[in-house]
């Protein structure tokens, strides 16, 4: 008798699932008008007619038409349970009543191995939907694999069946285990270096520009169960959060170097408007059984997130690839952003339609835009771009541009102003900066001072060193120039205002000087200055009071040398270096 | 034949004067240099073979003073880490009556006993950087003849099949105190709290030199 219900509601069945979706409904409003129209003959009809209707031989008998249900265009044959944001199985039946109300339908879930659990609800519209939780009546993970719901019609009370259908599905497990972010067509991807892993110094650790960003890996200290998206019980693993540690990597005593390889989201750096080409790589690894869940009877794809579009397939297969590139660049200027990438995920059944699981993955990459890539004459480590310069100056910068005068403009007012620092007004001694060949062969001693090892107390020579080097890292091509007299040891000062100094002053040393044996700036091949060391008088009586504070980024040379001393037209700016580092 | 020479030149060349022999000082102590009520906070090593040493100490993690130690192989090399040290001042010291001479005043001063170099400069707090320096200059004066640097490091060169993929230790000698490791080629060198690895980035030969600084702050750079 079941088998010959199930045959009968097959015919209908078909009819909902056919056709587009414009003449479905079209279909459903007539059938529901039909419907209605047929509610006088039906079984409320029959009872409303009262007892005394009944057996009359002179009418005609007509029996009620049967009700019918089948699974909807839209019901959800596979769906994962652990998905972040997975709010329940929504299990959809279209319902021809047959003119019958009050009507209500029970979803049986079941396997093999018996029931896995049951929703009810009313019917309304013609629909049976429910969502179901996804999981073992005990609150437990169900493991992937088949499984059947069985709806069934069900008058307001009691337990009659009007109809039945069932419908096949599939618990699946979709993750993502890996992440990378090249460049795509426009821009560059550059290395970023930690310089104290572990909190030692020169602890450098360097992410180049190839490297993996973003990674879910069981660890090796995990029970073997363990695997990329599971924990050994079964319960799903965390996705990373960004690293934001400035000095070191996430670190793991197990690994050979003794850095996180597993669990992990770093940040990465790209010149401006760089287009990334995000390769995720797909996974339905479950506790135990690596691959355990991947879609079998149904097909499964990737859904572009907003703002992305597929480049390629989006078919889900483990331990496939997908590629989304965005539709525009999600760094475009100098600045730091936390790229958020929402993953979902849609599945069918043979060729049904496509209908969207709920929940979804969601990563979070941290991206520093910077103006180019790092303009240092070596190659060597430490020359790149250090985490925590990038994260400073990006900030500093904040997508006002991606210049070089911009960027190198917005250094200078940072560490004039951010860094703490305070011009040693004694002797104008440095702390940081030396010189190996007369003024040539510039270091600046970046370790120590990232540490603060010498204290905060600095001259123009370090002031040179930070700017043309933080500059150097972020793409701008500074290097640093003396200023000097070419016979006098020296050079008067107009009314300046030091680093860390509140108030102008033409004689700034303790000892009531108000000279400068040389001075240290920075710039381009262009000739301009910038200049953290000090402030100008920038109102064209730089000899005398009001002052009107002028910071140098990209001042003209005659126009910085007016400001900074008496003698402006017997000074001279020499020397062209780039500063290396230590 | 090269001993002899020493006790030859011992002999008649006057403390810091000496060209090829054992130097006035062979070092200073690294552990006499520390101010008192102070910790060393770190040491740096050179940024090449012939400039100075730098030390902070300070209490509590803070750093208070700073120095620069430059061992000379004669009184000559010192006297121009000396001057060089000054020309980098904006604001340059007058000269002190201090060692073998030099220039200082209040929280900064620089000078030459022999054939070393020390300066001493308050970077924080209230210490009396002029008594500071004058204890160095003791400690200085105290320190035994000897040879002005250690003994060169031999530069390695590594092929594939010696580095391996995983980072690899990079001992070295017992009594530095301070090193700096360059590596040429396809990997950098890494401080670890076990001490220095070398991790490379790429297949390929790598040349590692080492400069290193010994406990009593000559650096490796032989001849000495």
């Amino acid at each position: 008798m079941r088998t010959l219900l199930l045959l009968c509601i097959g015919l209908p069945a078909l009819g909902v699932g056919c056709g587009d979706d414009g003449a479905s409904e079209a279909d459903d409003g007539a059938g529901l008008e039909d419907a209605t129209a047929e509610s006088d003959v039906g079984p409320e009809a029959d009872a409303e007619a009262g007892p005394e209707d009944a057996g009359r031989e002179d009418a005609f008998e007509v029996p009620p038409a049967p009700v019918t249900v089948a699974p909807a265009v839209e019901l959800l044959r596979a769906a994962d349970p652990k998905l972040p944001g997975f709010d329940g199985w929504p299990l959809a039946f279209d319902v021809d009543p047959a003119g019958r109300t009050g009507l209500r339908c029970r979803v049986v879930l079941a396997r093999a191995t018996g029931e896995l659990g049951r929703v009810e609800a009313d019917i309304t519209s013609r629909r049976c939907a429910v969502a179901w939780s996804g999981r073992a009546p005990d609150g437990s993970w169900l493991s992937p694999g088949p499984l059947t719901a069985t709806v069934q019609v069900l008058p307001a009370a009691g337990d009659e069946v009007f109809a039945e259908a069932t419908a096949d599905l599939e618990i699946v497990r979709l993750g993502i285990d890996r992440i990378d972010l090249a460049s795509g067509a426009i821009g560059k991807r550059i290395d970023l270096l930690w310089a104290e892993m572990d909190g030692v110094a020169e602890g450098y650790y360097l992410a180049e520009r190839d490297q993996t960003p973003w990674s879910l890996e069981r660890d090796a200290g995990e029970p073997a169960a363990a695997v990329d998206l599971e924990l050994a019980d079964g319960s799903p693993r965390e996705s990373p959060a960004p690293w934001v540690d400035l000095k070191s990597p996430p670190l793991d005593d197990a690994s050979t170097d003794g850095a996180e390889h597993d669990t992990y989201d770093l940040p990465t750096a790209w010149v401006a408007g760089s287009v990334i080409d995000v390769s995720a790589r797909l996974s339905s690894d479950v506790a135990g059984a690596p691959g355990g869940g991947a879609p079998v009877e149904s097909e499964v794809r990737v859904a572009a997130p907003p703002g992305t579009r597929l480049v390629g397939s989006g078919a889900f297969a483990s331990g496939g690839t997908v590629v989304v590139r965005p539709e525009a660049s999600p760094v475009p200027s100098v600045a730091r952003y936390d790229w958020t990438l929402e993953w979902r995920f849609e599945a069918r059944r043979g060729s049904g339609a496509w209908v969207p699981v709920p929940g979804s993955l969601v990563t979070v990459h941290r991206l520093y835009g910077v103006a180019g890539v790092p303009k240092f004459r070596s190659g060597a480590v430490p020359h790149r771009a250090w985490v925590e310069v990038l994260d400073l100056v990006t900030g500093w910068v904040d997508g006002a541009g991606t210049d070089g005068p911009t960027v190198a403009g917005r250094i200078v007012e940072g560490v004039y102003n951010e860094l703490g620092l305070r011009y040693d007004d004694v002797f104008g001694g440095s702390a940081y900066t030396e010189y190996l060949d007369g003024w040539n062969g510039g270091v600046f001693h970046i370790v120590a001072f990232q540490r603060r090892d010498d204290g905060s107390v600095v001259n123009c020579s370090d002031a040179a060193g930070i700017v043309s080097a933080y500059a150097n890292m972020v793409g701008v091509d500074l290097s640093y120039h003396i200023i000097e007299h070419p016979t006098a040891g020296g050079f008067d000062l107009n009314y300046i205002r030091p680093i860390g100094f509140t108030a102008f002053d033409e004689t700034p040393f303790r000892s009531g000087g108000g000279s400068f044996s040389y001075h240290a700036v920075t710039g381009p091949a262009d000739g301009t200055v910038y200049d953290a060391t000090l402030a100008l008088d920038g109102d064209g009586d730089p000899g005398a009071p009001p002052h009107t504070a002028l910071l140098a980024t990209g001042l003209p040379p005659d126009e910085y040398l007016f400001d900074l001393t008496s003698q402006w037209d017997e000074v001279i700016i020499h020397i062209d270096d780039t500063v290396t580092l230590q | 034949m090269k001993n002899l020479a020493w006790i030859i030149l011992l002999g008649l060349a006057p403390a810091g004067a000496l060209a090829d022999g054992p130097a006035a000082h062979g070092g200073v102590p690294l552990d006499t240099l520390t101010p008192s009520g102070m910790q060393r906070l770190s040491i740096e090593a050179p940024a090449a073979a012939g400039r100075p040493v730098g030390l902070t100490f300070g209490e509590a993690g803070t750093p208070e003073v700073r120095m620069e130690v430059f061992i000379g192989r004669d009184g000559a090399e010192a006297r121009a880490v000396l001057e060089d040290w000054r020309r980098t001042l904006v604001r340059p010291p007058p000269e002190a009556e201090l060692g073998d001479g030099g220039y200082g005043e209040g929280p900064l001063w620089g000078w030459v006993r022999d054939n070393v170099f020390v300066a001493v400069q308050r970077v924080a707090g209230e210490a009396d950087a002029e008594a500071i320096a004058a204890r160095v200059d003791e400690a200085v004066k105290a320190a035994p003849a000897g040879a002005a640097t250690a003994a060169v490091i031999p530069e390695r060169v590594l092929d594939d099949a010696q580095l391996g993929d995983d980072p690899l230790p990079l001992p070295l000698p017992s009594g530095l105190v301070a090193a700096r490791v360059q590596v040429c080629g396809p990997g950098y060198a890494r401080s670890t709290r076990d001490g220095w690895v070398l991790v490379r980035t790429d297949p390929g030969v790598v040349t590692v030199r080492v400069l290193g600084v010994d406990d009593r702050l000559r650096v490796t750079r032989g001849d000495g």
